[in-house]
């Protein structure tokens, strides 16, 4: 497991992190979301060493990072980048080599993962003949050819068009049901609702948020209760207008509650008006929690 | 992963990256064309001391064979060719077959004026003309053979202790070029190297596995073994060219010079290798190199005239003072052994200093390259990249 305890960094006038604590159990997917400029790259960088932090702890499974847990890490960087003019299995077997692995392991490997995500016939091809999504793919390859125990991701989705989401959620998927730590960032909310059991959220370089996306859900007290009406006989807007209103209008309201005693009260309220035909209790989405703690 | 093979794994990219570069090819191509090329062209332009004279009407046999052994003693030939008519041998003249035609043993018949062919044939017929001359005044053959010996010719005493000096001299021009251009071009693919690592971002995903340390050190040394590549096939390159222009004065000190070479070129290459890669991790646009790289252009600029003044002027205490410089030392050594004044402590002296340099040069580098190569965001200044954090 992961695990940053209370992690600063500051750049000039900027605190990029203000204590971060967060974990990333294996076999796990966390979500790290947050404005731009909240911390998430500087927290992912601290992993690798590339930014010295100003103070904090960041251990793996309880014993602090050393040289040697990092060739078990892998990296997407959020600034993608690889070598232009070399072959891409070339490529891919270059950085397992500097993660540790063999020549002829990593070559077998690069092979083996460059196959399977669909670029099988252009394995000589130099990086630049390649298409933007396929770029994408090798820069995928590259941060986990050498079969990392911890996966760290800044903004894999970034660029991907609608297919290459879909595969890339499967492969992540893929990835923890093999055991391996997933720690990604993204700004698409509704993506890392969709992948992710738990979710860290941080805005302003302090986390405002952590944990299991139900345990969230839970300890949030909003709620949303969509009530329709087909043939209101009062517009629902204006029997509902003492109440907090997502959305009004004559035949549906969506009303914001703080807690599940309302509800019945609710209900009355709207079969006052005529048949109900739509009564939906939602949990909050990732973006109203976000909303709520990003504030 | 330990340091070592972090280090040998970018060591082998880079070394091959390097080989099997179009500019690297090129340049050795190019080196190899010029120098072959200059070779033969001299073979075939310099004028071989072939002297091809005809003979028409009456000339003394002596005056001809008085001839050819003055020209041999200066390590010529003479070819001698007898015509039958004046027009004969106007004809060969204006062909280019013959240099000059003596007639009747009186005239020398060119075609241009010709003043260094008259002062070399005239003596043998004047010489010649004068005995017969002598044995028509009644002398008999042992009084004229007692008054020519008093004739004899000069001999030459030489006050310059070294004949090969010339040569000596310019093997160090050259040996100053070829070390520096080899030194530049492997500099600057250095620089390049970094660079495209830089601004690619290639950079931040090789330093999320090794050190930048690492990086550095693998990179410094592919990049210089393959300088050390080039610098060899030039080397052969100019050691084939004296074969073709068929000089005699590949020097018994070579061997020396070898030596001395290689260690010079990888200090010099520590030298100016190391800045040049710590300036490169700078800038982050190719744009902003050449301007990053403006100190190192000027310092190398002002090496390489050091050297090549002392390749010339090799004995001026000026060029004995300048060779000690470290920056100097690694283009400028070889040539003052190859000329033959370098004193055992003027060597201890520059190498060590030139070794000292580069330590220092290197581990400055190596904080500089540290410090400011992940930061791909803009150009740094060469103070502000020391002091920086990450």
């Amino acid at each position: 497991m992961l695990q940053i305890t209370d992690l600063t960094k500051r750049f000039g006038e900027v605190q990029a992190a203000d204590g971060v604590t967060l974990s990333v159990p294996k076999g796990r997917i966390v979500g790290f979301v947050g404005p731009n400029g909240a911390g998430k790259s500087t927290t992912m960088r601290s992993i690798f060493g590339l930014v010295d932090p100003d103070g904090g702890t960041i251990t793996w499974d309880g014993r602090p990072l050393g040289p040697d847990d990092r060739s078990r890490f892998g990296y997407m960087p959020e600034q993608r980048g690889l070598y232009a003019k070399m072959g891409i299995v070339e490529q891919t077997a270059y950085f397992a080599r500097l993660k540790g692995r063999s020549a002829s392991d990593a070559t077998a490997r690069a092979t083996e993962l460059l196959t399977e995500l669909g670029l099988g016939d252009r394995l000589d091809d130099p990086l630049e003949k390649l298409s933007h999504g396929n770029q994408q793919r090798v820069q995928l390859a590259v941060s986990l050819v050498h079969e990392p125990e911890l996966a760290v991701l800044d903004e894999p989705f970034n660029g991907l068009d609608p297919l290459a989401v879909a595969r890339l959620e499967e492969f992540l998927a893929t990835l923890a049901a093999n055991g391996t730590a997933v720690l990604f960032s993204s700004h698409q909310l509704d993506l890392v609702e969709k992948i992710c059991q738990d979710v860290v959220i941080i805005a302003a370089g302090r986390v405002r948020a952590a944990g299991s996306l139900d345990e969230l859900r839970s300890s949030s007290g909003r709620r949303h209760v969509t009530i329709r009406v087909e043939r209101p006989l009062e517009p629902l807007s204006d029997l509902f207008a003492g109440q907090r209103l997502s959305s009004a209008s004559t035949r549906e309201v969506v009303v914001d509650i703080d807690d599940e005693s309302e509800l019945d009260a609710l209900l009355a309220t709207a079969r006052s008006a005529g048949q109900v035909s739509v009564f939906s209790y939602e949990p909050p989405s990732l973006g109203d929690i976000f909303e709520e703690v990003a504030r | 992963m330990r340091s070592s093979d972090a280090i040998r794994i970018v060591f082998q990219r880079e070394i091959r990256t390097r080989l099997a570069s179009s500019a690297f090819r090129i340049g050795i191509a190019i080196t190899l064309l010029v120098v072959l090329a200059g070779a033969t062209a001299i073979r075939v332009f310099s004028s071989e001391d072939e002297t091809k004279l005809g003979l028409l009407g009456d000339n003394p046999p002596a005056a001809v064979e008085s001839l050819r052994q003055s020209i041999e003693l200066s390590g010529g030939t003479l070819e001698i060719t007898e015509y039958d008519s004046r027009d004969d041998a106007v004809a060969a003249l204006e062909a280019g077959d013959i240099d000059g035609v003596v007639v009747d043993g009186s005239e020398l018949l060119v075609e241009q004026s010709s003043p260094d062919l008259l002062s070399q044939v005239s003596p043998a017929w004047q010489t010649a003309n004068l005995v017969d001359g002598l044995a028509t005044t009644g002398l008999d053959d042992a009084q004229v053979a007692s008054a020519l010996g008093h004739a004899a010719p000069l001999t030459m005493t030489e006050l310059d202790v070294d004949p090969d000096r010339d040569a000596r001299q310019g093997i160090a021009a050259v040996s100053v070029i070829v070390l520096f251009v080899t030194v530049q071009m492997t500099g600057a693919f250095i620089m390049m190297s970094v660079l495209e690592e830089k601004s690619s971002k290639v950079v931040e995903l090789l330093l999320s596995s090794i050190s930048a340390r690492d990086l550095l050190i693998g990179k410094l040394l592919g990049s210089g073994l393959a300088g050390l590549v080039q610098m060899a096939v030039i080397i052969g390159a100019l050691l084939v060219g004296i074969q073709i222009v068929g000089s005699d004065v590949i020097p018994d000190f070579s061997g020396w010079m070898f030596v001395a070479a290689v260690g010079c070129y990888l200090l010099g290459y520590l030298l100016f290798g190391s800045i040049m890669a710590a300036g490169a991790a700078l800038v982050s646009r190719q744009e902003d190199a050449q301007a990053a790289m403006t100190p190192v252009t000027i310092l190398s600029m002002l090496a390489y005239f050091a050297s090549i003044f002392a390749a010339t002027a090799p004995d001026e205490t000026a060029s004995r003072i300048v060779t000690s410089i470290p920056f100097v030392v690694p283009f400028a050594l070889p040539g003052r052994i190859a000329v033959g004044n370098l004193t055992w402590w003027e060597g201890m002296i520059g190498v060590g200093g030139a070794i000292v340099a580069a330590g220092l040069l290197l581990s400055l580098a190596a904080r500089i390259y540290t410090r400011s190569v992940l930061h791909t965001d803009r150009r740094i200044g060469w103070r502000e990249a020391w002091s920086l954090g990450r």
